[in-house]
Formats: C-alpha cells, structure tokens, sequence
C-alpha cells in the first residue's frame, strides 16, 4: 500500500511504440520511404560492411567499467592500441571482436567510440554487458591481446561535413559514436553547431563519459547537451520527452540544415524516433504522416540515420 | 576583554557590509562579498539548474543554495572509482526542512514520507534541530522536491545558512500549557525573523521574478549581507532541556507562576558548539543566562539581540563569527546594554530555573488535556526501513494515515507521535508493534546522537552515524560488566568538531580527529549546562572502550547517590571542569595521569 500524494507529471505517451506502428499502419508514402525498411527489416545491424576490412590484433590498454559500482548496468569502455597504427576508420564506424589472446569468440560487434584523430594509434568502443557476454568479460582484461575487424557501417551515416549541424540522439552505448564524432570534430576545428541528446538510467550512476562531454560543453566541440535519465524520477523519461521538449529549436536546427541521426537500442531507438516524428508534427502543425515523410526525406538526403549499438 | 571594543555602528544600519570604506571591505570574508553580490540569494542558480551535464553548482553558488535549505555534496564512498569511471562526482543535495517546533500534521507526513521514496535515498533523517534533512536529491529533482514542500505548506528558507535558522521549541507536551506558549513564541520567532526575499519562490517554484527594491522592503531586519554567520534560537521548558538550550545563539526559558501560568522568559545568549581542532581560540560554549523578560517582549528581544549580532558580529573571519565570539569580544554587560537600548526598556535579572535532563522521555506520556503522546527513539534520527530490523518508514507511514494529531520531531533525533486520543492508543500500539518501532534499545543507546558524517557530509574527518551504534554495542556489553546497563549515561559523537550533535554538552563526547580516530572529551553535565573537557586525544577507534572502561567502573564504585558520571568525573578529579567556553582548551588530558606524572 504507497499513498500518491505528489504532482506527477504527464508521461510522455502511453506507449509509443503502439502509437509509432499506428503511425506507420496509416503512412501513405510509407512502404517506399527507407524509414519503413529500416523499421520493418527488424532494425538489426546492417551485417555486411561496405567491404571487408582486415584483421588486426591489438592489446587492450583500458578497460574499464563505465556504469558506477552502484549501477545495475554494466557498459564496459575498451581501449585498444595498435603497435604500428590503428586501421583506418571514422565516426560510426563498428569493431568486430573475434579473438581475445589467440583464440577466437563469437563475433561481438561494438560501436567504436573514439576518433583516430585524438586517440592516434587507438580505437575505443563500448560494450554493454548483456546476458550472453559471460565469455567474453571474463576473458577479456587489461594486457588481452585481441583480434578485431573495424569497418564502416553502410546503414549508419555521420556527417563529415564540418559545418553541419549535428543532431545527434544516444541511448546508453548508443552515445559511442558521438563521442567518436565529438572528438574528430573537434581536432580537425568543426565549425558547425553539434546538440547530444543522451539517454540513460540513473544520473548519477549511468551517466556514460559524463566528464568528458562537460569538458566538450566547456570548450565549445558540444554546443548543447540535454539528458534524460529514465529511473531517477517516479515517472519514465526519455530522450523523446526532451525532443518533444525542445521541438522549437529542433526544428528549426533540421531547417538550417542540420543533420541528425538515433543511436540507441530497438525499444529506445523507437521511441527516441517517435519523439522526433511528434516534434516534427506538432512544431509544423502538420500530421504524424507527414513527419514520417518529412524524416524519410532527410534520411535520403543523407541527414538521418538510426542503428543499434 | 572590554578595551578592544569597535566603534559601534548607528543601531538602525540595516545592511551590515554596505557603509564601510574600501579598506574594510578588502578584509571581508569571501562569503560576505557572495551575499553581497548575489541579489538576495540568487546568485546563478537559476542557471546552473539548467546546465544537465553537472550535478553540482559553482561554488558561490554552493554558499547560496544553503539559505535556501541545502548543501552540495557528494557520495564520499564512491569518490576513488568516479574519476576512472570518467564519471564526476557523485554530486547530490542535502534539503533541510524548516519546521518550527518540529509539528508536522500526518498530512504533512506523508508527503514528506513520498518525497524520501521518489527524491531522496529512501529516508527522511530526523536532525538534532527538530527537522528532516533529505540526502541524496540530484538537482534535475530540486525543484520537484520543492514543489512537493510546498504543496504540503512547508518550506526550506534559512534552514542553513548565515540566517535565523529553524527555530526550537520543547518537544514534551506533557506541560501543556506551557509547552504551547513555548510553541507559540517558537513560531513567532521563526515568522518574524524569516528571510523575505523572493529568490526562494522565483527558483524553486518558478515563482514571478520581482527585481530592485530597496533594502529596506527587500529584508528589513537583515540587509543584503544577511548575518555573519549561522543564528538559532530555541525555547525550554524546565525542568527539561531538550531543547539543549545552552548550545545555543539564543534561547528562552519559560518561568511559570504560582499558578503554573508563563510569568515570562530568561533569555540565554552566546552558546554555540564549533569549533576548529587546533586552534584554541576557537571553542565551544556554554550560554549565559542574561536577563528575564515579559511574554510581551520576546519578540523584541529576539529581534534586538539578532541585529546586534547582525551589526556587532564578526564579518572578517567567519570562525570567530558566532554571538558566542561576540560575546566574548564585547562583554555581556555591553551585548546586553545594547540589546536593552533596542528594545527601549531594561530587563529584569534572570528567574531561578531548574533543568534536570536534556533527553526525551520515552514511550507513552499523558498531557493535561488527557491527551497521550508517543515518543519513540529514533537511533541517529534515521527514518528508514532497516533490513531485518524495525521498518521505520513504512510503520511511521502506516501511523500517519490513521493517525488524527500531530508528529513532533525533537531535538534529540527522536519523533513524537502526540495527541492521540486514548481511544486510539491501541491501533497505534499494534502498528508500532507491527513494524518493531521499539525494538530493543539499551540505555545508552537511547540517549545517544550522532551526526551524519559520512559518506554525505564533505567536512566529516570520521565515521559518526555509520560507527557509534557498532561502539554503543560494546559500550553496552562493558556497562552491563560494571552493573550500569540501566543508568542513564549521554554520548554523542560527531563526524568533525563543528559538532552538529552537540557533543561537546554530552557526558561522552567522541568528535572525530581522522580516519577511526576521535577526541575524547568528558565531564559534561547531563542536563546539558556544561561542558566537557579534552580527556584524550586522538584515541582510536578501537581503544575508546578500553579508555573508557576504568572510569565507568570507578564511576560505579565511588559514585555518590544520584551522581550522574559527568559530575561525578569532575569531584574524583578525573578530568577538570570547563566554565562556559574559553577556558575549553585548558587543561586538558587526564588529571589522574598528569597528578601521578607531577608527583
Ligand atoms: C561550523 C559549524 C558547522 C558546520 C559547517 C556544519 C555543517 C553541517 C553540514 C554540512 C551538515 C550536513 C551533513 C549531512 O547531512 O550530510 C550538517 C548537519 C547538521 N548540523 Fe551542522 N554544522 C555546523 C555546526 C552545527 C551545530 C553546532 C549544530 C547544532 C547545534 C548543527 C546542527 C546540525 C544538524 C541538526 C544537522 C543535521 C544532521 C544531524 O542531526 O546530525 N550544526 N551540518
Ligand atoms: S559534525 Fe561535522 S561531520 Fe558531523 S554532520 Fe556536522 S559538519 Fe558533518
């Protein structure tokens, strides 16, 4: 028996994903939009990369657990050098783990976290720990010498462009490749304004490289920054809400030319999408229908993607 | 002590910082130029609330935030994984409540109770002023745990900070005639010295911004540098002292008549407890008792004597910034000359007055109306359901919803649940009984405090509140060794030597020097009038029973009847006797040893 007592504020919407299939159900143009292939194809990560990478082996020389000690979530931080240079990739890309010390694991695919241009002769990707990875943490330590494929991710486009503006939507290890984008917009002096939207549990303990995005806040390579953190108030927040939120400004981002993407996983990545369809169509007055198009465009110009970590 | 007196600012100056010449102000703490600056208490608040990558606010900033109730901190535990983590701190507010009198409606209580579970870290910790403090608050939920006060008509202005704090008043209504009288004038205190800016309603309740005004309309009793330093106020009711009246900036004594009418108040100036380890002219002290006044006056009084610290009181260094400093500096023939030209009459010379306790009486008490009041020990005032052990929240939370009268929260940690009809005693047995409110508490325990310390408190050099119920464990095993497991002995013990449980007025006073270790201090008077002395320093933590273990058995075989051990350590000349404050760090150690070491 818990009394209410305390002023609850509205959720954002009972369910969105009921509500985003609805949407979809009655979309006109929706079966030829890339949106409705991206969606209806189950959402997994592209398999196949835009050509095969090598394999190189390099020692983890960081590996850390980003969640705090009191979390119930654990997104580890790996750090991999290479002797004689990191292979060659680029914001969203993907890291393929295939062997740790010699023999090999089931195929672990991690979004790369860092940029060549800051990290040089490293690459860093997360991996959020989930029921079948047992193998693979117990395994993997400090010194661990690991074999690992990294390739770009076809589905998944970052703006290169300097300046452009950047939307970008991260829920957990979701946030990877931002800081990937971050730190490359930042060594080569990006021009353009960059917004993270990030997601999580709890603030205080799931809060991934907290400190390092108050360091991009403080020096200008993230413009703005806004958190949701779904398990720190009694009613469920996500990034959603804060797009809606925030739809004013956002719109008027995309119509200055921003690009946008979602990085999150299938239920987060869903409802992050709703959101940006809702604050589309209320900022325009216009239907969620037309969202959805108005998002397909942008995804054929190039100016949206979403993926999975 | 009187040739070094200051020239006397005008009596009506209304902002103690705003006529001085530049040299002056070039000496004034950091903090006065933060409240000067800070537009009554805004500062940038409004905007750090904003900024969602930190959980903190800027240290300014983290100065203001404590007028409005709460304190910046951080999880001390998980500092050494935080930075690795590439997390920050694990930055979190404490919210103290201002409740005068500590009288809260079961209305009230329950919200506060949803607030613990929604906010804060599951607990509501009842404090040694008569309030709750929440820990744990992350700024993104400050201004729904504000909206969440309000809406239950309560609020968090001045409940820290250099302001009348929350006022006390005695918890046990059992005189309940006078018990209301003491309430009302706690109330009336607490109401008239209130900070009146609108930066509290404008941050926290999104309330209208209303900018300039003159000083005068903005805070007419404070001024735009508010006070020195901390000011609190409490009034007794003999012949308890619960209040711990003598640890206190102000205090007022009720004095019955013949008849057992209030005839009026002895007012108290100068007690206070911090201190700074190390430096001796920092110390704690005892209050003195100044002057008797009409019921009709105190209000005045506590005014007067409030704005000549506001205008006397140090504002160079704030650990020389307590009336108590300011009493010693001045005099109190002088403090008291002043306060009387204040108010624009002379006082008559204190009432006799008896204290025999600073305690609480526990368990079921009848008032004078016929109405029966609940009091239950709280250890260390922590409202919170303990794994396998009483479930506090919950059993307090049952009793709130079927409860018509009133909690009180006293000031030594413990909630009272009063008024109760007696036709309702029983339901509210069975509830207490259901969720073991009064499981089994030794009596040391019962009259033990600690204050909150780690992991929360970013000035604890020690373990307090987390440490002392493992020590009352052995403590107690050593007592029933000696045959005094029923006597009434105080300990207190505290994180660091500001002394926020008052340890420095307990029989066994523990302040904590480093990591496990504590300054012993001994020889306080029960009812709190007294204080202790320095018996040993530094001890650890796992020597302080042995240390302790020779004097209580000296205690139980040489004590006088009715001896209490406080008083009983001075006569056997164990450790000296402290007069009221500055003579605190003189000799000290034990006077056993020094004797033998002498001879
Ligand atoms: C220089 C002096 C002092 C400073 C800087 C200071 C600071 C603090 C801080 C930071 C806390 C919060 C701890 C936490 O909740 O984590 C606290 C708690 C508290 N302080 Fe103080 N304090 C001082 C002296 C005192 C004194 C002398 C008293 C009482 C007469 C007092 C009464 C309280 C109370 C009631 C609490 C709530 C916790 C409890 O009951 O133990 N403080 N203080
Ligand atoms: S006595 Fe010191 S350690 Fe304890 S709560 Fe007060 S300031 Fe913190």
């Amino acid at each position: 028996m818990t009394t209410r007592l305390l002023p609850r504020h509205a959720p954002f919407e009972n369910d969105a994903l009921a509500a985003l299939d609805q949407v979809l159900a009655v979309a006109s143009r929706v079966q030829r939009t890339w949106l409705s292939d991206y969606l209806a194809a189950g959402i997994n990560l592209p398999a196949q990369s835009t050509r095969d990478a090598d394999v190189s082996v390099g020692e983890v020389v960081e590996y850390v657990n980003l969640n705090s000690s009191r979390s119930d979530h654990s997104t580890m931080h790996v750090a991999v050098a290479f002797s004689d240079g990191a292979p060659p990739y680029r914001p969203g890309s993907v890291l393929d783990l295939i062997g740790i010390d010699g023999e090999s694991v089931p195929a672990r695919v991690l979004p790369v976290a860092s940029s060549r241009r800051e990290v040089v002769d490293e690459v860093h990707a997360l991996m959020p720990v989930g029921a079948g990875d047992a193998a693979i943490v117990e395994r993997l330590r400090l010194g661990s010498q690991v074999t690992v494929r990294i390739r770009e991710d076809a589905g998944f486009r970052l703006p290169a462009e300097l300046e452009t503006d950047v939307i970008m939507i991260g829920v957990e290890a979701g946030v990877a490749p931002y800081r990937a984008l971050i730190q490359e917009r930042r060594a080569l002096g990006a021009g353009g304004r960059s917004w993270l939207f990030f997601g999580g549990r709890r603030f205080t303990h799931d809060f991934l490289y907290q400190l390092e995005w108050q360091a991009a806040l403080a020096d200008g390579s993230l413009t703005r920054m806004d958190v949701a953190f779904s398990y720190d108030q009694p009613e469920r927040i996500g990034v959603e809400d804060h797009l809606l939120d925030r739809r004013e400004e956002l719109v008027e981002w995309i119509e200055n030319g921003a690009s946008l993407s979602i990085c999150a996983a299938p239920k987060s990545a869903n409802r992050a999408h709703f959101g940006l369809l809702k604050a589309i169509a209320d900022t325009k007055a216009c239907s969620l229908e037309l969202a959805v198009d108005h998002v397909a465009d942008l995804a054929s110009q190039g100016r949206f993607s979403q993926r999975h970590p | 002590m009187k040739d070094d007196r200051q020239v006397l600012p005008p009596p009506s100056a209304t902002d103690g910082g705003g006529d001085l010449i530049q040299a002056e102000r070039d000496q004034l703490s950091r903090n006065e130029h933060i409240k000067e600056a800070s537009g009554y208490l805004r500062g940038k608040l409004a905007e750090a609330l904003l900024m969602p990558a930190s959980g903190a606010v800027s240290e300014d900033d983290g100065q203001l935030v404590k007028f409005h109730g709460m304190y910046l901190q951080d999880d001390r535990d998980l500092r050494p994984e935080r930075m690795r983590k590439k997390l920050d701190r694990a930055y979190a507010f404490m919210i103290r409540l201002r409740i005068p009198g500590g009288v809260l409606t079961s209305k009230q209580w329950l919200v506060l109770d949803e607030i613990a579970r929604s906010y804060a870290n599951g607990s509501l910790r009842a404090t040694t002023r008569q309030t709750f403090q929440y820990h744990g608050i992350i700024k993104s939920n400050l201004k729904r745990t504000m909206k969440a006060i309000d809406g239950a008509l309560l609020d968090t202005i001045a409940a820290c900070g250099d302001v009348n704090r929350n006022v006390l008043s005695a918890s046990n209504p059992y005189q309940s005639k006078a018990h209301a009288a003491a309430y009302d004038l706690a109330k009336a205190i607490s109401d008239h010295l209130l900070p009146r800016t609108g930066a509290w309603r404008e941050i926290w309740l999104d309330g209208e911004k209303v900018v300039g005004g003159e000083d005068e309309t903005v805070e007419p009793i404070y001024g735009k540098t508010y006070l020195p330093r901390k000011f609190k106020v409490v009034v007794a009711v003999p012949p308890s002292n619960d209040v711990d009246i003598f640890a206190h900036d102000l205090g007022f004594i009720a004095i019955l008549d013949e008849a057992g009418a209030l005839a009026g108040w002895n007012v108290t100036v100068g007690g206070g407890m911090g201190m700074t380890h190390g430096e001796v002219d920092t110390f704690p002290r005892t209050a003195d008792v100044m002057c008797f006044c009409e019921p009709g006056d105190a209000l005045k009084v506590a005014e007067a004597v409030m704005t000549v610290q506001r205008d006397w009181g140090n504002r160079k260094s704030r650990k020389n910034a307590r009336l108590k400093y300011t009493i010693e500096r001045f005099g109190l023939d002088a403090f008291r000359a002043e306060v009387e030209r204040r108010v624009g009459k002379a006082f008559a010379e204190p009432k006799p007055f008896r204290f025999e306790n600073n305690g609480d009486r526990y368990g079921w008490t009848e008032g004078e109306d016929g109405r029966h009041h609940l009091t239950l020990f709280i250890q260390n005032g922590r409202v919170r359901d303990f794994e396998g052990g009483p479930q506090l929240l919950t059993g307090l939370r049952r009793i709130a919803e079927v409860h018509q009268g009133e909690f009180r929260l006293t000031a030594n940690q413990n909630v009272l649940v009063a008024n109760v009809p007696v036709e309702k005693r029983a339901e509210i047995e069975a509830l207490v009984a259901e969720h073991g409110l009064t499981a089994h508490a030794g009596t040391l325990r019962r009259n033990s405090m600690a204050c909150v310390a780690l992991p929360t408190c970013g000035l604890a050099l020690a373990e307090s509140e987390r440490y002392l119920p493992t020590l009352i464990d052995e403590l107690e095993a050593c007592l029933v060794g000696h045959g005094l497991a029923g006597d009434d002995i105080t300990i207190r013990m505290t994180g660091c030597p500001n002394g926020c449980a008052r340890p420095y007025i307990a029989e066994i006073g523990l302040v904590g020097k480093g990591p496990e270790r504590y300054n012993l201090y001994l020889g306080a008077a029960f009812d709190g009038s007294r204080l202790g002395k320095l018996y040993a320093e530094d001890v650890h933590a796992s020597a302080i029973v042995a240390t302790l273990d020779p004097l209580l058995g000296a205690y139980k075989a040489e004590r006088a009847d009715g001896e209490r051990f406080g008083d009983f350590l001075l006569r056997a000349r164990h450790v000296a006797s402290t007069t009221n404050g500055p003579d605190f760090h003189e000799r000290t150690g034990s006077m056993l040893g020094a004797a033998a070491q002498a001879g």
